[in-house]
C-alpha cells in the first residue's frame, strides 16, 4: 500500500515536472499553459475565496439531483423492461435510438422545454443516467440467476415480491455500475450546460468566463476541481457499493 | 385493560396457530400416473422422450430415493412434481395435501445459486415464511429452532456466503423445512460435497425429517445416499426414463452411520446395483 503511493507520488511529480519544462523553455505559450506555481497559486486564493466553493456545490448539486432523478426512473424503467418480455420488446429499440442521441444535442431543446436556468441542466442530466441505468439495470436483471427464480416459485414468491426479493438484489451489481457511469455522466453534462446562458454560479460558467478574459490560471484551476470532484464522486460510490453489495464476487 | 384485552387475544391466536403446526398432517401421498415428457430441440422439431410413461406412487411420509444415470430425466421428473415444467403426458396427483395447491420444499444441488447471498442465514430460512400469516417473532423461532437442529444456530446472523459447502447446504434444508412442505424434493443435494460433509449433512437431514416426516423424495447418483436415506429405493432406466426395479429398504430407523458397514446395508446396496447395471 505504501509502495504503491510512492510509485503514484512518482508519477505526479512527473508530470508536473515536464509541465514546468514545457512552460519555462516556453515551447507552449503561458497563455495556453500557465506557469504550474502560478495555477498553484491561483489555486491557494480561489480555495479561499467563498464564492468558488459556492460554485463547487452548485455543480456538485445538480449533478446529483439530475443522477437520484434519472436513476430512480431509469431502475424502474429498466425492471420493468428486465421483468417483462413485452415491455422490453416495446421499449429496447426506443432506449437504444436515444441512447444515441450526444446528450448535448438536446440541450437546446431542454432549454425551451424547462428553461434556461436549472430545470433544463438537471433534466438533461437525469435523461443521460436514466438512460445508462435502464439499460444496465435490464442487463442485470437478465444475468439474474434462473436458478435462484426457480428456487423462489417453488417457495411461492412471484409477482412483486420475486421482483423485490430476489430479481431487485441480483440486478444491484449492475445498477451499481451503471451509476458510476451515470455519474461520471452528470458530472460531464452539468459542466457542459452550465457554460451557456442562464448560469450564474457553477464550476463550467467559471471556466467558460475565465476562458473570456484569458484567466488561464484560473481556468486551470476550475478544470482540475472538476476532475477532483469527478474522482471523488468515483471513490464514494465505490465505498457505497461495496458496503450495500458486500456479498458480490463472494 | 384495552391493552390486555387485545393481549389475550393474541395469545390465544399464537396458541393456535401452534397448535395448528404440530397437529396438522402435512404429508401427502403422490401419485405419478402415466408421466410423459419429451425433449424439444432448439427448432422444436426433433422430439426424443426424457421420461416414457411413469407410474409410480409414493406413500404419506415416506423417504423415497430415486437413483438413475446422468442424464436419466430424474431433475425433470423433480421439476414436473414442483409444478414448474409441465408433462407432456399422463398426471400428477397429492392426496392429503394440506394445500389446494400442494407446497413443495425443494432443496437444489447448487446451494450457491439457489440460495441468497445477500442474506443472513436467518433470513435465507425466512425467506419460505415470508408470504405466511407468521408474525416477525414466529417467523424467526421457527428459523432459529430448524438451524438449531441441524447445529447452525451460532450461524444464523452470518451472511449466507460465510459459510462452508455442508453448512450452507444444511441452510437450504433448513429453507426447505421451513415453508412446512407436503412433499420434500431434493435434486442431488450432496453431490457438491466431501464424503465426510455428505454423511454429517445427512444425519442432520434425517433429523429434521423424523421430527416432520415428509413425505420426501430424493434423487442421487450415489448408491449409499439413496440406500441410507430412503425406505425405498427407486432405479431409473437411461434416457427415456423408465423405472427399472423398486427396493425395499428395511434398515431401521433411525439411521445411524454404523449402519454404512452394516451387512445389511451392503445387501441393499448390491441389490440396486445390480438391478442397475441391468441391461
Amino acid at each position: 500500500m505504501n509502495k504503491k503511493w510512492i510509485y503514484r507520488c512518482i508519477g505526479i511529480s512527473v508530470i508536473i515536472a515536464i509541465w514546468y519544462i514545457l512552460n519555462i523553455t516556453e515551447l507552449a505559450s503561458a497563455l495556453v499553459l500557465p506557469s504550474p506555481t502560478d495555477v498553484f497559486m491561483t489555486m491557494g486564493i480561489l480555495y479561499g475565496d467563498i464564492s468558488f466553493w459556492k460554485d463547487i456545490l452548485f455543480t456538485v448539486m445538480r449533478m446529483l439531483a439530475g443522477f437520484s432523478i434519472g436513476s430512480v426512473i431509469g431502475i424502474a424503467i429498466g425492471l420493468a423492461m428486465g421483468y417483462s418480455e413485452r415491455i422490453y420488446d416495446m421499449l429496447e429499440f426506443i432506449v437504444d435510438f436515444f441512447r444515441s442521441i450526444p446528450a448535448t444535442a438536446l440541450f437546446p431543446l431542454f432549454m425551451i422545454a424547462f428553461g434556461i436556468e436549472d430545470g433544463s441542466k438537471i433534466a438533461l442530466s437525469a435523461w443521460t443516467c436514466g438512460l445508462v441505468i435502464t439499460v444496465n439495470t435490464m442487463s442485470g436483471v437478465h444475468s439474474a440467476k434462473q436458478l435462484r427464480i426457480k428456487a423462489a416459485r417453488t417457495l411461492h414468491i412471484h409477482g412483486f415480491d420475486l421482483l423485490r426479493k430476489i430479481i431487485f438484489p441480483e440486478a444491484l451489481p449492475h445498477i451499481a455500475a451503471g451509476s458510476r457511469i451515470a455519474l461520471s455522466l452528470s458530472l460531464i453534462v452539468i459542466i457542459v450546460t452550465e457554460m451557456f446562458i442562464g448560469t450564474d454560479i457553477g464550476l463550467g460558467k467559471r471556466i467558460a468566463e475565465a476562458q473570456q478574459i484569458y484567466a488561464t490560471q484560473e481556468m486551470y484551476v476550475a478544470i482540475i476541481t472538476a476532475g477532483f470532484i469527478g474522482y471523488f464522486v468515483n471513490r464514494c460510490a465505490i465505498a457505497i457499493e461495496t458496503r450495500i453489495i458486500h456479498w458480490h464476487g463472494k | 385493560m384495552y391493552f390486555r384485552f387485545f393481549y389475550g387475544v393474541h395469545q390465544k391466536c399464537a396458541y393456535l396457530i401452534q397448535n395448528f403446526n404440530t397437529k396438522t398432517q402435512y404429508m401427502a401421498s403422490v401419485h405419478i400416473h402415466n408421466l410423459l415428457k419429451n425433449y424439444y430441440s432448439d427448432d422444436k422439431t426433433i422430439i426424443s422422450p426424457v421420461i416414457d410413461n411413469c407410474s409410480l406412487t409414493i406413500q404419506d411420509g415416506e423417504f423415497v430415493s430415486i437413483f438413475g444415470p446422468n442424464g436419466s430425466g430424474k431433475s425433470t421428473l423433480l421439476s414436473i412434481i414442483a409444478g414448474l415444467e409441465k408433462p407432456d403426458g399422463g398426471s400428477i396427483t397429492f392426496d392429503n395435501a394440506a394445500n389446494a395447491k400442494p407446497k413443495i420444499g425443494f432443496v437444489f444441488q447448487n446451494y450457491n445459486e439457489s440460495m441468497l447471498p445477500w442474506r443472513t442465514v436467518r433470513g435465507n430460512v425466512e425467506l419460505a415464511l415470508e408470504n405466511t400469516a407468521y408474525t416477525a417473532q414466529k417467523r424467526k423461532e421457527i428459523a432459529l429452532h430448524l438451524l438449531e437442529k441441524v447445529g447452525l444456530a451460532h450461524a444464523s446472523e452470518r451472511y449466507f456466503y460465510d459459510l462452508s459447502g455442508g453448512m450452507k447446504q444444511l441452510v437450504a434444508i433448513c429453507r426447505a423445512f421451513a415453508s412446512e412442505p407436503d412433499v420434500l424434493l431434493l435434486d442431488e443435494p450432496f453431490s457438491a460435497l466431501d464424503y465426510a460433509t455428505t454423511r454429517r449433512v445427512e444425519m442432520d437431514l434425517l433429523s429434521v425429517w423424523s421430527e416432520r416426516q415428509r413425505t420426501a423424495i430424493c434423487i442421487s447418483h450415489d448408491v449409499d445416499d439413496a440406500v441410507f436415506l430412503a425406505d425405498r429405493v427407486i432405479i431409473l432406466s437411461q434416457r427415456p426414463a423408465k423405472i427399472k426395479g423398486i427396493i425395499d429398504i428395511t434398515l431401521p430407523r433411525p439411521r445411524t452411520p454404523e449402519m454404512f458397514v452394516t451387512e445389511e446395508f451392503y445387501k441393499f446396496r448390491t441389490k440396486v446395483l445390480e438391478i442397475f447395471s441391468h441391461e
